[in-house]
């Protein structure tokens, strides 16, 4: 009964043969490698984080010396920072396991979310067109992320961030071939 | 002079375009026009928000005396005057190998080209001053809009006269016949100039008209309905705000200020009779001006307003000082949205606004608003039907059919609960500030908050018919909107947190260019179960009806 909810991952994209798609009622999960890009973007913002607090604390301790306060600020800010470091590594495996998307009759589907979840479904023929990018830490690793454009207004574009990138490219062309298909003149 | 051989497409070009620079004695030269000179000055009005800060100081320092802010403000005024001379140095058009084709700019070139075979309508806009200098800002859209248009700020008559023979070829003045290179329907043209005395048509805004099918008023708004609408509607609030900020910035401390006045004249003010008496009064004095101001700016901007459709195109002419006129292919709605104001509803009245895509995304003017936010500001209840009708052929709107569901059944406990919540939130606030009266808000909140919860649950709706997507929410102001499956361009189901605990989710349609109508389709707190049906079902239904453009 929980649509949003259905856990994920019955069909493995990385297994198909390049230049393969076809229509599938089943879901399927991003690339594996997702989770490495956004554990190195977590740690990164992280990194920049940390080195935010630490400038904000050698600037606590001119101000206050080794007082009770400064003690203060610098217990909050290890345990600030703990946990955003617990968080940056525990995160991108939880969201990995909650993004899925499939490409059937009725259109391309994505659900993603892990406290607020949604799905949004494109029917094929509204496609206006499709782009596959890639960030530098995603060409790192050989994911990449697929843009679908439609002619809407909140969701005039909608990523799919974490396709393995030769993939991202055979869905896309794919979406873009199916779309002609059904161009009414 | 572009000859009447260019303007056939199909005829063989002897030149290429680098021929433009070569000597005018060249017959098959074409030929680079510039918009009217006054342009210069509508371009400079029409981007006043950009130096209006200065201009107003420049005025209030010149009326003080004061020259520093008179010489910054000169200073500040002079860019914008400049940028409005480039603009209008650079911007040529002209029309060549069968595309109207408009240059901007010098260093970053901007080049529309709009296929003429295309073009379609050619709407206007001509306020006071348009129509004193005898020029028009020309609105050029195309057919299914997928081609880019173009807008003229302003053509004179004569450019303008010329432009349309171009465009729909020579022998345009005769009704119903098609010139060889030119297939869409042939356009006999009206124009317009100064108002004539024998101009019996109530001074609306004519236009170039197509004349290959008959049109139908669909609808003339008559000046009582203006006025109630201008009465039930909020829109003297800007100009009071503004004005009053004004006023009591620059005037209050001089000689002209109205309260000091007031303060001087009145009796000692000590008695609570005497504050609450002219609290009350000045009260109701801000209202009437508030109502009568609505009313003026209904009447200003809607005089003579008709609604007509022509084929496939509907038309709207209105305006007392502004004329406009605004086309709206009807193939183009995507989203149609009943507003029914309580004030409008009484008086047995309501306003449709309408969404429309493949125009013009970027600029926002006078015909674009009109055709789109203000569609029919004013309209009996009873005409919605048959109006209805027009905007959607087979379309046939009967409310009591509609085949609404309402919300989850807990929706009502839910909304409840947030109002609570919010009525202690609110008195503990409260509290916080002052004691022990600080709890008063809060108390007072909550009976208005419980009742708030359980109307507001109870007025959205949602149904799905064999053809479209309608939504109905709102209380004070109810909106009814609907749109069609083959305008749906994404769904979406999405459940937060609050929605999982109580078994509910909301759905949302996704349709072009939202926003002018006010409204989306964005439905809270269904069943859970049954919204992710409709999802399902929508998915099915959006599928099968593909967008079809004309």
């Amino acid at each position: 009964m929980d649509y949003l909810a259905e856990p994920l991952a019955r069909d493995d994209p990385s297994d198909d043969v390049p230049g393969q798609f076809r229509l599938s009622d089943e879901f399927s999960s991003l690339d594996p490698r997702h989770i490495q890009v956004e554990l190195m973007v977590g740690m990164i913002t992280w990194a920049i984080v940390a080195l935010g607090a630490l400038i904000g604390l050698v600037v606590a301790w001119f101000r206050l010396g080794f007082g009770i306060y400064f003690y203060v600020i610098l217990g909050s800010a290890v345990v600030l920072l703990a946990a955003l470091a617990i968080i940056a590594w525990l995160w991108p495996g939880i969201e990995y396991r909650r993004v899925s998307y499939r490409i059937d009759e009725e259109g391309l589907e994505i659900r993603r979310g892990v406290i607020w979840r949604h799905s949004i479904t494109i029917p094929l023929g509204r496609v206006q067109h499709a782009d596959v990018s890639q960030g530098p830490v995603q060409r790192m690793f050989g994911v990449g992320t697929l843009t679908v454009h439609t002619a809407g207004t909140q969701n005039a574009s909608i990523n799919l961030e974490g396709l393995a990138y030769d993939h991202a490219i055979v869905v896309r062309d794919f979406i873009v071939h199916q779309r002609k298909e059904r161009d009414a003149v | 002079m572009l000859s009447e051989s260019e303007s056939d497409s199909t005829d063989e070009h002897h030149f290429e375009k680098e021929s433009i620079q070569e000597v005018p004695s060249q017959t098959n030269a074409v030929e680079m026009m510039f918009l009217h000179p006054s342009s210069l000055f509508f371009d400079l009005l029409a981007h006043s928000r950009n130096y209006l800060v200065p201009l107003l100081l420049g005025l209030f320092g010149a009326a003080r005396g004061d020259v520093y802010t008179l010489v910054i403000s000169g200073v500040l005024f002079v860019p914008a005057v400049g940028m409005s001379i480039f603009r209008y140095v650079t911007l040529r058009y002209r029309i060549e190998d069968g595309q109207l084709i408009v240059d901007q700019g010098v260093i970053f070139k901007k080049t529309r080209t709009v296929p003429v075979a295309k073009i379609q309508n050619i709407d206007l806009v001509q306020n006071v001053l348009h129509r004193m200098l005898g020029v028009a800002e020309v609105k050029i859209e195309t057919a299914s809009g997928t081609e880019p248009e173009a807008v003229l700020r302003v053509l004179s008559m004569s450019q303008m006269e010329k432009l349309r023979s171009e465009i729909f070829g020579a022998d345009s003045r005769s009704v119903g016949a098609s010139s060889p290179e030119h297939e869409g329907p042939v356009f006999e043209p009206v124009l317009y100039g100064p108002r004539s005395p024998d101009d019996s048509s109530g001074g609306s805004a004519d236009l170039l008209m197509p004349q290959s099918e008959p049109s139908a008023t669909i609808l003339k708004i008559p000046i009582s309905n203006l006025v109630r609408a201008g009465l039930a509607s909020n829109r003297g609030l800007l100009t009071i705000g503004f004005g009053m900020t004004l006023y009591f910035q620059f005037f209050e401390q001089t000689e002209f200020g109205v309260f000091r006045a007031l303060e001087r004249w009145l009796p000692n003010v000590e008695s609570l009779f005497w504050v609450v008496i002219l609290s009350v009064a000045g009260l109701l004095a801000a209202m009437v001006m508030l109502r009568l101001l609505g009313v003026g700016w209904f009447l200003l901007r809607f005089f003579g307003y008709q609604l007509e459709r022509r084929g496939d195109d509907l038309r709207i002419s209105c305006g007392l000082l502004t004329k406009v006129s605004a086309t709206v292919p009807r193939n183009r709605i995507q989203f149609i949205s009943i507003h029914r104001h309580w004030m409008m509803r009484l008086m047995g009245l309501c306003s449709i606004r309408i969404e429309t895509a493949g125009g013009s995304v970027s600029q926002q003017n006078a015909s674009e608003s009109v055709g789109k936010r203000w569609f029919v500001p004013v309209v009996a209840l009873n005409d919605v039907p048959r109006i209805l009708a027009e905007l959607r052929p087979g379309l046939s709107w009967d409310e009591s059919e509609i085949p609404f569901q309402p919300l989850a059944a807990r929706a009502k406990n839910r909304l409840m609960r947030i109002a609570v919540i919010l009525s202690i939130l609110l008195s503990l606030a409260g509290l916080a500030i002052s004691r022990p009266w600080g709890i008063l808000p809060g108390v007072v909140l909550l009976p208005v908050a419980i009742l708030w919860a359980t109307y507001h649950a109870r007025a959205m709706r949602y149904a799905r018919t064999e053809k479209s997507v309608i939504y109905q929410s709102g209380i004070m102001t109810q909106k009814l909107s609907i749109t069609f499956f083959e305008k749906i361009q994404t769904l979406k189901l999405s459940q937060s947190p609050f929605d999982r605990r109580w078994s509910m989710a909301r759905l949302t349609v996704d349709t072009a260019a939202a926003g002018p109508a006010d409204h989306r389709i964005s439905v809270p707190m269904l069943d859970e179960t049954f919204a992710q049906e409709e999802f399902q079902s929508l998915r099915e239904m959006t599928g099968k009806n593909q967008p079809v453009f004309g």
